[in-house]
């Protein structure tokens, strides 16, 4: 209970993201120099002290079915979050109205893409590059190394300029900043190292918040690189042929939105509507309309996309807890109406 | 804005200083209006309007509609007169007004303020929303609430009479000599004014010296019209057209019929009645402002619902409630002190009537905005209270001792005060945003939960007193109280348990996430746990009769800080309200019930030890 | 027996909410207006009637020769009127001067006018903008052969496109 109301005043402070991240997803909690059970800890002590109990103290007895019932149902909840947390992939989908894709972008997870001649080559997370480590990737003729990286980033200007700093990154420096709690304002950034490319050689500035990408020239081909937000192939292509969206008349405050898409599986194709409150289930995948953003007066529709495989467990879950309840109640009932 | 010089040009003379009281506004209270969203009668417009701007419900004596008739027919005289209410030295001061007595301030002046501190607000309104004081929302807030009322003051002037109509145009239009001109009849004959004024800057150029009377009159009338035409062609607030070609539903404002093109017979017919309507005012003709507002408010809607809106503010029936709630504890408290069944009979019968004039306000709510009255904080308050009061009446009616009446007067009124705090300057029948306006999770999850948190507040308050009588009675004599706390608490952690559950379908179903340990979930899943908790101790003896009591007394503590305390975080997708004044009076509940439940504890094994010891 | 009767109440009421919870919201479907039975003067100050028309649809179609873009919309309208012979075409000048209306029309139409398209003058603007309230020109309202007023465009019509065409085909 107190890491419920501490992680929850926290949010307002460090946004939903950080806080979920720090107070409920992790094992230990430290405060200062002491540790203290993270939600992961405490979950994980419920869910053997529950099971304890009913293997070892539960007589079973009619009496006892809807207690039983009941507290497995807990249980299942419990199991259905682990897997939950182990196994869900999020992400998110933008599509003006005739445009398709099957990416999903991750929210939070950031990929360094190389391209070469405008066609996407390899995508690398830069969370994995440690700083200072040379990578060769083949088939790049040559080698890329992380000078700096930062997620969260700030751009700030370069006090001393060297030589081997390139494009941007000649007057603009990179350096951490304190996780906003609105999430769309954590943008990650990278000082890259290209070394093998000849005169191109140097540092590079990319970064998710400049619209300028590093482009060198290497042998007789162009190379672009490009920090995003991951991609994931889905198994099936989405693409939005209209997108509505009705406001209370007279307001421009949104009632509802809608989505109307076709999915493509393998030259299989059908159509379906997406909104507020009714989602899309297919393959494992599950299409939810998020919000709608407007760029250049056209109006983009935003999906979420999740895969769940724990999904299930809490709808069970309910179900159980529910009839061990009123069996409870039926069997306390009629117990005292014996009596 | 020039409005002032604009609307001079209109009125030829100023109207007298009274308050057309001897209109009927019955009818004029029914027309509908599209205002915010949903279609409603212009009394609810008047009032919300006049709330924002004055603070007070209603005039006395007079209603908001009589007032908002000014407004929208006599801008000159409303602009002058003082309702602005500013009462924060603060404010004042940025402004350069001076403090007056009342606080009240007319437009006039308080645009006046404003116009000559642009480059501040500029200043305030770039400001991050987290920077900005408490004088810069005030400031900012005042600035939005003028522009709207800047609006409603001119949303006629096409209707409005003008001044100085020279006789030949009047022949034109073939209307008598004195009988008004409106900028509106003039659009007809626009084409011919244009082209006459061409041909005299053709001859005369624009040597204005030169012009003849009439020529004069009529550069001059062009003149004005067109400065009327920029000034107030995007007037688009008062939206009491229907449109004839829209399908969406779509209402416009008299200049919005204009300038989009979107007239038809039938709006001409309401073109005419709404120009008569405002010749009646200024000419305080009674008989034809009936007329007129009769005709008005059978424009197409759903007049019953309007018809119900109209009653439902002026009956008020939550402030009905609310006063019987009072009256039922006062005397429900009287009764048990003095032990006299009447006393009791008539705290009963108090709270029943409240009840049902709270269940008939609730029915209401329903029947007008067509979806469960559970959207919003306000809402969710008064539905609250109403689950208590009806416990109230249910252990009233296994009991009569009494207690119940008491704890569920003061629960009851207490949200009820609650409530109105965060109805603030809020239209309390508003339409929801587009992740809340599905009526089934509504009708479910919300519903599951406050009835939920009810049922907590009733197990808190019967633990209360519990605890006060626990001072000078022994346990013994308070095990059916006891066990009376522990049945509610059963019932409370079922509503709890279900709701959090199904909140957390509902979010599976809309965002994709069973549970985000967002502000608002994890306050709901801290009273589950909190009930849980007593619960097992109190059943495998844990817990002592008395820890688990003074645990329930506490849950009133929880309860308010995970309904309202979450509100005021507004993180995550749960935030719908925030207001300062709400944060104070959490503060002062959650210390007063701390102390409460302190004092009576100390009390109690105070006692205990002297008794032990004698 | 009371508890009976309170807990009958009760879920009366409980049904009756849940009920009217999921009724659908009304939707304000546009009343579809039947255009008012008005008169017109010819250009030969002939006077006729909407209901002398019959059963056939009709492009009400208010313009002026002073303005511009009505102007460049007649030859098309023209087209559109010879093209649609079931549908009456009764353009509504605002002109003061009677003949010029007229001779501005058989200026595009040559000197047969076509059977549908009538011409009006409507010196006074009662028709377009008292009746009407046609402020600024040119507006065109389609009238089906009930003579109910099913569309409006303010301002000029793309006669040569699709969607009109579509329109028109369809108005029955």
């Amino acid at each position: 209970m107190l890491l419920l109301v501490l992680g929850t005043v926290a949010q307002r402070y460090i946004g939903l993201y950080a806080s979920q991240k720090l107070f409920f997803g992790s094992f230990i909690l430290w405060a200062g120099p002491f540790p203290l059970p993270g939600a992961y800890s405490v979950l994980a002590f419920i869910a053997f002290s529950i099971s304890a109990k009913l293997l070892l103290a539960s007589p079973f007895s009619r009496q006892q079915l809807g207690v039983i019932l009941t507290h497995t149902s807990a249980l299942v909840l419990l199991l259905g979050g682990l897997i939950t947390a182990l196994c869900r992939e999020e992400g998110y989908v933008v599509l003006g109205e005739g445009e398709s894709t099957h990416f999903v972008s991750d929210y939070h997870d950031r990929a360094l893409t190389v391209s070469r001649n405008g066609v996407e080559l390899l995508a690398l997370s830069p969370e994995e590059m440690h700083v200072g480590d040379t990578v060769g990737v083949a088939p790049l003729p040559f080698t890329l190394s992380i000078t700096r990286y930062c997620y969260p980033c700030m751009l700030v200007p370069r006090q001393f300029t060297k030589a081997v700093f390139k494009g941007l990154a000649k007057d603009v420096d990179i350096t951490a900043k304190t996780p906003s709690s609105e999430e769309s304002q954590n943008q990650a950034a990278v000082l890259l190292g290209i070394r093998g490319a000849g005169a191109a050689d140097g540092i590079y500035l990319a970064s998710e918040m400049l619209k300028e990408q590093p482009d060198i020239a290497a042998g007789s081909d162009h190379y672009t690189f490009k920090i995003e937000p991951t991609r994931r192939a889905l198994p099936f292509s989405v693409k939005l042929q209209h997108f509505d969206k009705s406001d209370y008349p007279g307001t421009d405050m949104a009632k509802s939105y809608t989505s109307h898409v076709t999915i493509n599986d393998n030259s299989a194709e059908w159509n379906a509507i997406i909104e507020m409150n009714q989602p899309l289930r297919y393959r494992g995948y599950t299409l939810y309309q998020s919000s709608f953003v407007e760029n250049d007066g056209k109006l983009l529709s935003v999906l979420a996309v999740v895969n769940n495989a724990g999904a299930w467990f809490p709808y069970i879950a309910i179900s159980m807890l529910c009839a061990g309840l009123l069996l409870h109640i039926v069997v306390t009932f009629i117990e005292k109406a014996r009596r | 804005m020039k409005w002032l010089a604009i609307l001079l040009l209109l009125i030829p003379f100023s109207s007298v200083a009274d308050n057309h009281t001897e209109l009927d506004y019955k009818d004029f209270m029914r027309i509908p209006v599209l205002h915010e969203g949903r279609i409603k009668p212009m009394d609810s417009v008047a009032r919300i309007m006049f709330k924002r701007i004055s603070g007070h419900d209603a005039l006395p004596g007079n209603s908001a509609s009589a007032w908002f008739a000014g407004v929208l027919f006599d801008p000159v005289r409303a602009g002058a007169q003082k309702w602005f209410l500013v009462h924060s030295p603060d404010v004042l001061h940025m402004l350069s007004l001076p403090e007056s007595a009342e606080g009240t301030y007319s437009y006039e002046e308080l645009e006046g303020a404003l116009a000559s501190h642009t480059p501040l607000l500029k200043l305030v309104a770039a400001k991050d929303k987290k920077d900005q004081t408490a004088a810069d929302q005030e400031v900012l807030r005042l600035f939005f609430l003028m522009n709207n009322f800047a609006e409603f003051m001119e949303s006629f002037s096409l209707l409005m009479p003008l001044a100085d109509i020279d006789p030949q145009v009047r022949e034109k239009l073939g209307v008598k000599d004195n009988a008004d001109v409106t900028y509106f009849d003039l659009l007809k004959i626009r084409q011919t004014l244009r082209e006459e004024l061409k041909n005299i800057v053709v001859r005369k150029q624009d040597h204005i010296d030169k012009y003849s009377a009439h020529e004069q009159s009529i550069a001059s009338l062009m003149y004005r019209m067109d400065l009327l035409e920029a000034a107030d062609k995007e007037n688009a607030l008062l939206r009491v057209i229907p449109s004839s070609w829209d399908e969406s539903g779509q209402w416009f404002s008299p200049w919005s019929v204009i300038e989009k093109g979107d007239g038809s017979p039938a709006s001409a017919a309401l073109f005419q009645h709404w120009h008569l309507l405002a010749q009646a005012y200024l000419h305080k003709d009674a008989a034809l402002w009936k007329a007129e507002s009769e005709a008005l408010s059978a424009t197409p809607a759903r007049t019953w619902a309007l018809k119900l809106e109209v009653l439902y503010h002026r009956l008020n029936p939550l402030g009905i409630s609310l006063a019987l709630y009072i009256l039922a504890s006062v005397l429900g408290f009287v009764a048990t002190i003095r032990r006299a069944p009447a006393i009791l009979t008539a705290s009963y019968g108090a709270l029943l009537t409240g009840a049902g004039f709270h269940a008939a306000a609730l029915c209401a709510r329903m029947a007008i905005l067509m979806r469960p009255p559970v959207g919003t904080l306000y809402e969710s308050m008064i539905f609250v209270s109403f689950i208590a009061s009806a416990f109230g009446l249910w252990l009233e009616q296994n009991k009569k001792n009494g207690e119940g009446l008491i704890i569920t007067g003061l629960i009851a009124s207490l949200l009820l005060a609650c409530a109105s705090v965060f109805a603030a300057d809020e239209d309390t029948l508003g339409v929801l945003v587009a992740v809340l306006n599905t009526r089934f999770w509504l009708a479910t999850h919300v519903v599951c939960i406050t009835t939920g948190y009810g049922a907590s507040l009733v197990a808190a308050m019967l633990a209360h007193i519990y605890l006060i009588k626990r001072t000078w009675q022994p346990a013994s004599m308070l095990a059916l109280l006891e066990q009376r706390i522990y049945r509610v608490a059963i019932v409370a952690l079922f509503f709890t348990t279900v709701g959090t559950m199904l909140g957390g379908i509902w979010a599976d179903q809309s965002w994709g996430r069973f549970w985000g340990w967002d502000p608002k979930e994890n306050g709901a899943l801290l009273i589950v746990l909190w009930l849980i908790w007593l619960l097992h101790g109190r059943v495998g003896g844990q817990i002592s009769v008395l820890g688990f009591v003074i645990g329930m007394a506490s849950l009133s503590i929880v309860v308010m800080l995970a309904w309202v305390g979450v509100n005021l975080l507004s993180v995550g997708l749960h935030s719908y309200g925030f207001t300062s004044v709400a944060a104070n009076g959490l503060l002062i509940f959650c210390t007063t019930e701390a102390v409460f439940i302190v004092v009576t504890s100390i009390a109690i094994y105070t006692l205990r030890k002297i008794k032990h010891a004698a | 027996m009371r508890r009976n009767v309170i807990l009958l109440f009760v879920a009366a009421v409980l049904l009756t909410s849940f009920w009217m919870v999921f009724q659908e919201t009304p939707q304000t479907t546009v009343q579809m207006q039947e255009a008012p039975d008005f008169s017109w003067q010819g250009a030969d100050a002939s006077h006729h009637r909407l209901s002398e028309l019959g059963a056939k649809p009709v492009v009400l179609h208010f313009w002026a020769s002073w303005c511009a873009p009505c102007r460049e919309e007649f030859p098309a309208l023209i087209v559109a009127a010879r093209r649609n012979k079931n549908i009456i075409f009764l353009t509504v000048s605002g002109d003061e001067d009677g003949a010029r209306a007229e001779a501005f029309i058989h200026q595009y139409a040559g000197q047969e006018l076509p059977d549908n398209l009538l011409v009006a003058v409507d010196s006074t603007h009662a028709l377009a903008f008292d009746m009407f309230q046609t402020v600024q020109y040119p507006e065109t309202i389609l009238l089906d052969s009930a003579h109910h007023l099913r569309r409006k465009f303010p301002g000029p019509v793309d006669w040569k496109g699709k969607d009109v065409q579509d329109y028109l085909n369809q108005l029955r």
